[in-house]
């Protein structure tokens, strides 16, 4: 083939235009420490390099809710723990012989009441800003024997007695305490009852809008009491814990399954208490519904260790999982320190290699310099 | 038998003559280094003459032809090379700035926006009744839209970019046809008066290599030699000393430069689509082409996550027992926002499945967040983020492969072109000795006319 001088010099011109190229490429690689400082560099890996990342974002996510939810157990169990030992204390007071005494029977109902009152104070339990047993309605208090009057309408007033009764007194209290209203209705079933309250005062005029206290005491047909409690007013879903891709946990925190049976239980072994003539054997039959309340208790204590058990396994596996992401990540963009290196050094060589050839082919004598 | 004159006449003949070849060969020498200058290479014969008996009998030397070392062969595919060179030359320099436009690098990218969005309904559901968790919703959600129209804008501007490129290279079309035409009427002339034609060639062939960079282009001699062209469908633009020109205009309705051809009468013909090689063919496919695809892709992704999104919300319930409202508001990736009532009011996202569960009911925000794995685009086969992953691995692919294809033609062009320079290129060695033969030459027959002037003047002295 016939070669031109220009030909030999031109030639090396483009083979210089490409060794830099590469060089350049190489030295990029060098600088920044990763393998795919773009797509083109290798899609595949950048494709899955992104898949990893949002994996990677997804396990950081899970970590925090199951985190958050072992907190959340933690206080819910905490209330769990105390309110069973109330409990527990409220079903050795009702098996207490001494009871028969009088003076004994009024320590007890002081302390009794006094059981009655943390009970539903645990129930009421806040956390962050919202009721723990609310279920869903979680800024409404779970147990209150309030109503809301607004522009003169009032909320109906809702109770829970232990039995039928045949009168229910209800004394309506404002704010500062003071009594404004006092209803009487005949008749009241089992479980829930509802009473509309028309907003009136005793004296037959509209009450100032505001939230207003009730008390509730019920009597049956010999004249004997019904025990009344608080009725639940929050919802009945349960907390839900996203701990992976389509798998999440509920746990139960309606407080009206949790605490509704034992507020119910405290209250009947009171009124039992406070009954005159004072019956033992009664007092004996609500020994025997506390125990049930506290059987209920703990088979709710132990479901909630599971769900915790179950959350902190969960824990441990993401956090491989997520290890195991970042190394994939790391293994696909990152460049090997010293290949990069050596891979530069290399690509050097080349171009002074090329760069004499050219050099050479540069000084080389011509013809007519020779004649 | 040979006459004095006859002698003088031959050896003249050969002094003219070899006067003649040394010329052409300082002119190869001149221009060892002009691009586009093919060697010429003088064609010697015999002058032959017929003698009154009819024989013929030689008379010295003669240039027959001064001939342009050149392959025909190899001057089309050099042409064909530069099309195809500048078509991905332009594709390189425009997908370029469009993988720039999805930087994905340190993951601050839409890939990470969609993923902090979709974390921010997680916490929602660990606390359905927050309302710090509705405003980082909100503001993550408007971070999300933020990078969907950074990307649709980029690829918007990079088409209109190349509108700038087809109105240069239109307006260097037109000259270049023009001096095209010009040369070929004086070429014409040229070869009337039986002049050399080689420079004229060298320049029509170099002239035409330039415009194929920019086009794509049918090429031709007629019988006169001068260079015919046409566009790729037969759109003549240069025939013989005629000439016609394009144009570029910008179209109303989609802000992107068409190129149209003109018939002289005032008339003018789109030809966009017929243009499919050259700089110009590179810069329509980008924006007609590749980068409408990017697009779609993109307004798909953001339509379908706007329908799904806001058809579970607007049947929810928000932190008030209030039927929930849309988040996002748009058509697609240009366009897609955050609804303004959001923006002043985050309390208004809907987490809950019946006004009674809300606050604390959670049912709706979970489906939200469930979102994220479930297989909602691309005809149901791909999630969100999948699909985006893609898509980004698509431009890369896109890349790569033009970048490779672009590697490939310049081998093959440098192929070509060292060929062309093999046949057409000066060897200024080859040069050199062809001067030292031609001198030696020249100087022996003057030397002959120098003898026979000593053997006049032998003759007179007798």
């Amino acid at each position: 083939m016939r070669v031109t001088q220009r030909m030999m010099v031109e030639n090396m011109k483009y083979w210089l235009a490409k060794r830099s190229e590469s060089l350049y490429r190489a030295e990029t690689v060098n600088g920044s420490g990763k393998k795919v400082n773009s797509p083109s560099d290798d899609p595949v890996s950048a494709q899955q390099i992104l898949r990893d990342r949002t994996t990677l974002s997804a396990y950081g996510q899970y970590q925090s809710n199951v985190s958050q939810a072992l907190n959340w157990i933690e206080a819910v169990n905490d209330v769990y723990e105390t309110a069973y030992d109330l409990l527990e204390q409220a079903q050795e007071i009702a098996t207490n012989q001494s009871a028969g005494d009088l003076e004994t029977r009024n320590e007890l109902i002081s302390t009794m009441t006094g059981i009655q009152d943390q009970v539903l104070d645990l129930a009421n339990t806040r956390y962050g800003g919202s009721y723990l047993f609310s279920g869903d309605q979680t800024p409404t208090r779970p147990f209150a024997s309030e109503t809301t009057v607004v522009g003169g309408t009032a909320e109906d007033i809702v109770f829970e007695l232990a039995e039928t009764a045949s009168l229910v007194e209800i004394q309506i209290f404002d704010q500062s305490r003071t009594l404004v209203r006092t209803m009487t209705v005949s008749g009241g079933v089992a479980g829930t009852n509802t009473v509309t309250w028309d907003g009136l005062d005793d004296g037959g005029l509209v009450v100032e809008d505001g939230v207003y206290q009730y008390t509730v005491s019920a009597s049956d047909s010999s004249g004997g009491p019904v025990a009344s409690c608080p009725t639940y007013r929050g919802g009945a879903a349960s907390k839900v814990i996203i701990i992976g891709e389509n798998s999440s946990i509920s746990i139960n925190n309606d407080g009206g399954d949790i605490f509704g049976p034992a507020l119910m239980a405290i209250s009947q072994a009171l009124s039992s208490l406070e009954a005159d003539p004072f019956d033992a054997a009664d007092l004996a039959e609500k020994a025997d519904i506390l125990s049930e309340a506290l059987s209920a208790f703990l088979m709710d204590m132990t479901d909630l260790a599971t769900a915790g058990a179950r959350l902190t396994r969960a824990e441990e596996r993401m956090a491989q999982l997520y290890d195991a992401a970042e190394t994939r990540i790391a293994d696909l963009e990152t460049a090997e320190a010293n290949a990069a290196a050596i891979e530069v050094q290399t690509l050097e060589t080349a171009y002074e290699v090329t760069l004499e050839t050219l050099s050479q082919i540069l000084s080389r004598p011509n013809l007519l310099s020779l004649l | 038998m040979s006459t004095m004159s006859s002698i003088i006449n031959t050896s003249l003949s050969g002094m003219m003559t070899y006067q003649t070849a040394i010329a052409i060969t300082g002119e190869n020498i001149a221009n060892a280094e002009t691009t586009g200058y093919t060697r010429q290479v003088v064609l010697l014969g015999t002058n032959s003459r017929s003698s009154p008996m009819g024989s013929q009998t030689s008379s010295g030397v003669q240039v027959l032809d001064v001939r342009r070392a050149y392959d025909q062969f190899c001057q089309a595919k050099v042409v064909a090379s530069a099309w195809n060179l500048g078509k991905l030359e332009a594709e390189k320099k425009y997908l370029a700035y469009v993988e720039a436009a999805f930087d994905e690098s340190e993951g601050s990218g839409l890939n990470e926006a969609l993923s902090d969005f979709w974390n921010s309904w997680q916490d929602l559901v660990n606390n359905p009744s927050g309302y710090t968790e509705r405003s980082t919703i909100v503001s993550r959600a408007a971070a999300l839209a933020d990078n969907f129209n950074q990307i649709a804008a980029e690829l918007s501007r990079i088409q209109r970019e190349t509108s700038s490129e087809i109105a240069a290279g239109v307006d260097e079309i037109n000259t270049l046809i023009s001096e095209i035409a010009g040369l070929n009427s004086q070429m014409i002339k040229a070869e009337a008066i039986g002049g050399n034609t080689n420079t004229l060639m060298d320049s029509l062939d170099t002239l035409t290599t330039q415009l194929a960079s920019l086009i794509d282009l049918n090429t031709y001699q007629n019988d006169d030699g001068q260079v015919c062209i046409q566009l790729a469908d037969g759109t003549p633009l240069v025939d013989g000393s005629s000439s016609w020109s394009m144009s570029a205009e910008t179209d109303p309705a989609t802000g992107l430069m068409e190129i149209y051809w003109n018939d002289g009468n005032g008339g003018t013909i789109s030809v966009t689509e017929a243009i499919t090689g050259g700089a110009l063919g590179g810069c329509l496919e980008v924006r007609d082409e590749i980068i409408p695809g990017y697009l779609s892709d993109l307004d798909e992704m953001a339509a379908t996550l706007m329908e799904e999104i806001n058809s579970l919300l607007l049947d929810g319930f928000d932190l008030n027992g209030q039927p929930g409202v849309a988040l996002f508001t748009g058509s697609g990736a240009g366009d897609l926002a955050v609804n303004p009532d959001l923006l002043s009011d985050p309390s208004l996202i809907a987490a809950s499945a019946e006004a009674d569960s809300a606050p604390g009911d959670a049912t709706v925000a979970l489906a939200v967040a469930e979102l994220q794995d479930a297989l909602t685009v691309n005809g149901g086969l791909s999630s969100f983020g999948d699909f985006y992953s893609a898509l980004v691995g698509q431009v890369g692919t896109d890349v790569q492969t033009v970048e490779t294809e672009y590697e490939q033609q310049t081998n093959l062009s440098a192929f070509y072109t060292n060929y062309l320079a093999s046949v057409s290129g000066v060897s200024t060695d080859e040069e050199a000795a062809n001067l030292v033969l031609f001198q030696q030459a020249l100087e022996a027959s003057a030397r002959v006319i120098t003898i026979l002037q000593e053997i006049m003047e032998t003759i007179i002295e007798m």
